[in-house]
């Protein structure tokens, strides 16, 4: 059972956000990080990675900046900022919420 | 890896030529390329690495309101912006047969310059009987008649290619880096042949003269007349051919919109052209001083039947440092 992209796309601010939080860091390493982490059960496509950047530093949660990663190559590295650190923890409210919504409604079904 | 490229650049190819757009093509081809090159790293075939990383690229609607490009991917599904799509065989087809026709165009070209040569030939030998005059006459008109022939045939067959000028036509990705390949590959070889073409033009007087200053009976001055007939239509056919594959690629090219991805060949993308800045400083004032020289020399010394060799010269200068350095002519590339 793989996991619906639908459900999972208003999470992926969260979900990257935390990421950044931990370290900077740039496109393939996050995507990495994430698949590790959640051991596979989720793969984030490239698109809505990028997308998810662009986005979200045109909002001015995350900045860009030029790196080399650890293999020599040069990167553009994202960081975190004090307005997407505000952000995260709103994030982090409005799913604790849901979920608590979202959980009222799930049961095993008794034949 | 070239897989993945190409996957990318066709993905691409079809949107506006914007900064946004080139650096998310970037960005992307970084993403895939670290995924696959730990893939391979990771003990994966090349071809699973490949089909992994494509499978997991998503898709371009989602960078729509991104990259502010919502309009083109809309229009891109439907093509009707396009126009008509060329496709790689007619491409094909269209620069050979271009390079055919020209062929047939520099032929005739040449036939019509040669065509007093029977006649020059006759008066300088002095034959003068009724049958000589007529063989000669026939010649001329012969050559006239295949001279015409060879052009009205050459521009019957081009003329199923009108539509590339008339019509709004596009070629796609795929296509315009095979036209690219290809002009990338002809264009040495144009240089050299213009570069011949001229010479000829430069050194066709050269016997005609050689055999005036020798003296020379009037039989070999017609022989020398006849001779620079030949090395003018000579340079003019290969003149002829040498532009027509570079000038059909870059008539393909300029088919797509310079504002999309795949239209930006047209400004000569990738081809390693430099330009040398002595080698430019001295073109620029090239022909000024040539003409200056000229004319110093020509009233000091009044030898005016000499010293205009040097514009012949001044030409061969021109086009041995355009090639040598591929300075990029202005005009040319409009």
């Amino acid at each position: 059972m793989g996991i619906s992209s639908d459900v999972i796309r208003g999470c992926n601010d969260t979900i990257i956000l935390c990421l950044l939080l931990e370290e900077p860091s740039y496109g393939y390493e996050i995507s990495k990080k994430i698949r590790s982490r959640t051991k596979d059960a989720y793969i984030i496509k490239e698109t809505t990675l990028y997308s998810a950047f662009t986005r979200m530093e045109k909002d001015g949660y995350i900045e860009s900046f030029p790196g080399v990663s650890e293999n020599g190559k040069r990167r553009t590295y994202y960081r975190i900022t004090d307005t997407g650190r505000m952000y995260y923890a709103e994030k982090c409210e409005e799913w604790e919420l849901t979920k608590s919504v979202v959980e009222r409604f799930i049961k095993e079904i008794q034949e | 890896m070239n897989t993945i490229r190409n996957y990318l650049e066709s993905m691409f190819a079809k949107l506006p030529n914007t900064p946004e757009v080139i650096k998310a093509k970037c960005e992307l081809g970084q993403m895939m390329e670290d995924k696959y090159s730990e893939l391979i790293h990771n003990g994966k075939s090349e071809n699973e690495a490949v089909a992994q990383v494509i499978s997991e690229f998503g898709n371009l609607e989602e960078l729509a309101d991104a990259l502010g490009i919502r309009e083109a991917i809309q229009d891109g599904g439907t093509g009707n912006s396009a126009g008509r799509e060329v496709s790689l065989e007619e491409a094909r087809s269209y620069l050979d047969s271009r390079a055919h026709c020209s062929l047939l165009h520099g032929l005739g070209t040449f036939f019509a310059v040669l065509s007093p040569g029977w006649i020059i030939l006759s008066a300088a030998f002095g034959w003068s009987t009724r049958l000589d005059l007529t063989a000669g006459l026939l010649f001329l008109f012969t050559m006239i008649a295949a001279c015409v022939g060879l052009h009205v045939y050459a521009s019957l067959r081009m003329r199923k290619w009108a539509f590339l000028k008339t019509e709004t036509c596009s070629i796609d990705y795929g296509t315009a880096g095979m036209v690219n390949d290809v002009r990338r590959a002809s264009r040495d070889m144009a240089a050299l042949q213009r570069t011949v073409a001229v010479l000829l033009f430069c050194t066709c007087y050269v016997p005609l003269s050689l055999f005036a200053v020798a003296g020379a009976s009037s039989a070999l001055l017609g022989f020398g007349v006849v001779l620079l007939l030949f090395m003018t239509g000579l340079g003019t056919l290969i003149l002829i051919v040498s532009s027509s594959r570079e000038n059909g690629c870059r008539l393909l090219l300029g088919l797509n919109s310079p504002q999309r991805v795949d239209g930006s060949y047209y400004k000569g993308q990738g081809e390693g052209k430099y330009t040398n800045k002595a080698a430019s400083a001295i073109l620029s004032v090239l022909w000024p001083t040539a003409v200056c020289i000229y004319l110093i020399v020509s009233f000091l010394t009044f030898s005016w039947a000499v010293s205009w060799i040097i514009f012949p010269i001044t030409v061969v200068v021109d086009r041995l440092l355009k090639t040598v350095f591929r300075v990029k002519e202005g005009k040319e590339n409009e």
